[in-house]
């Protein structure tokens, strides 16, 4: 019987001492492991991640902006569509607040006011347009009627008038409920000795003019 | 041949210590790899938003062009304009016609008036009225004492009063102002005062 003590060459002692690594590595290799992470968190990813939060932040106020911009276009829609539907309602309106007009139309309808009303016009002046105001023929508003900027005109309108108290009373009612705006700004009236009633006016009259 | 090994057979056994410093590595490098994955999923999701933007500016842009060149956008703008304007002037607009019955109410039958001025930036009327007598002329104004007549004129001011001689006999002539409610000349669908 022979006994062969063996050596087995993986089980050397230099060998063993090579692969079963030490705790010190260990050790060594977690705190790489840890400075690596560190420095990696700490200068890409922090950075990174306040340039998302960012351009996240940009993103909501760019997706508010958007529904904002979404939600008034389909209000301008709806609103297009109103005016299709509610003609009545702007014949009324440009009846009230004309946006056009011009001191003979003006005239006209005041002269139609007063005859209805039974009483003599004394006077009647109308003023608040100048004599460089465009009235008929102005091509740029006739080719685009609603693209220039209009502001609200007033006239003013200076008128006396005679007739009795009923014709008076006919005459003010008459200006007050009409279809277009006319505002007293002034009144006074005066009897004289017949009966007859003067009435001193003064109205203001508007347009929605360019 | 019988083989005898020598060595100790708990060579081959990893002592504990080396097992937990060797969890503790897996868990760093574990913890690393997160870090690492992490960082990715931001790039990509950076990269995502940033394609959703563009997509969204590309959208608003579309539809502000749109409505700006809507042809219909300038009418509704002038007819919003005269709403706004016309709804301002209603509001403010007034019915003189509604002073004068209630100022026949309060006024002595035997009085009359001659001139009527009515200011509407101080809500007075000034009135040039005549009576046939200076107790008529006391009868007018104590009118004007009393709750039910002075709830739409009130401060009733005389001044200049002088009697004349008439071919009919003597009257008196006054100027009276007062103040007016204001409620009175605004619009009121059913008056009955």
């Amino acid at each position: 019987m022979s006994i062969s003590l063996t050596q087995n060459p993986g089980l050397n002692s230099g060998n063993l001492k090579s692969q079963i690594k030490s705790p010190r590595g260990y050790i060594v290799e977690s705190v790489l492991l840890i400075i690596i992470g560190s420095l990696f968190w700490w200068f890409m990813v922090v950075p990174k991640q306040a340039s998302v939060s960012d351009e996240a932040a940009k993103f909501n106020a760019l997706s508010s902006q958007e529904e904002k911009i979404s939600a008034a276009s389909d209000t301008l829609q709806k609103l297009i569509a109103d005016l299709d539907t509610n003609r009545q309602q702007i014949v009324q309106m440009d009846q009230a607040l004309p946006l056009s007009d011009t001191v003979p139309r003006l005239h006209l309808l005041i002269d139609g006011i007063v005859q209805s009303s039974g009483v003599t016009v004394g006077s009647l002046n109308i003023s608040g347009s100048n004599a460089n105001d465009v009235i008929a023929g102005n091509k740029a508003l006739l080719s685009n009627p609603f693209g220039s900027t209009r502001s609200l005109k007033t006239y003013f309108v200076a008128m006396s008038v005679n007739g009795s108290f009923d014709q008076i009373m006919a005459l003010l009612q008459k200006l007050e409920n009409s279809g277009r705006i006319m505002d007293i700004t002034s009144l006074g009236l005066t009897a004289s000795g017949s009966g007859v009633l003067t009435l001193q006016i003064n109205l203001s009259v508007y347009s929605l003019s360019s | 041949m019988a083989q005898i090994n020598l060595l100790k057979q708990n060579t081959s056994r990893r002592p504990l210590a080396e097992s937990f410093y060797r969890l503790i590595l897996m868990v760093f490098g574990l913890a690393v790899l997160a870090v690492f994955c992490y960082y990715g999923w931001l790039v990509f999701y950076a990269s995502s938003l940033n394609g959703k933007m563009a997509d969204l500016q590309q959208k608003m842009n579309t539809e502000s062009q749109a409505s700006l060149n809507n042809p219909r956008r300038n009418e509704l703008l002038a007819r919003q304009l005269q709403l706004k304007d016309l709804n301002s002037l209603v509001a403010g607009h007034l019915y003189w016609s509604q002073i004068f019955p209630v100022l026949a109410k309060v006024t002595l039958k035997k009085a009359a008036y001659d001139n009527i001025v009515i200011n509407p930036q101080t809500s007075t009327i000034t009135l040039s009225a005549r009576v046939p007598t200076l107790e008529d002329l006391d009868k007018y104004m104590q009118v004007f004492n009393l709750p039910e007549f002075n709830q739409y004129f009130s401060n009733v001011r005389i001044s200049g009063f002088t009697q004349v001689q008439t071919s009919t006999g003597s009257m008196v002539t006054f100027d009276v102002s007062m103040d007016y409610n204001p409620d009175l000349v605004q619009y009121q669908p059913q008056a009955g005062f």
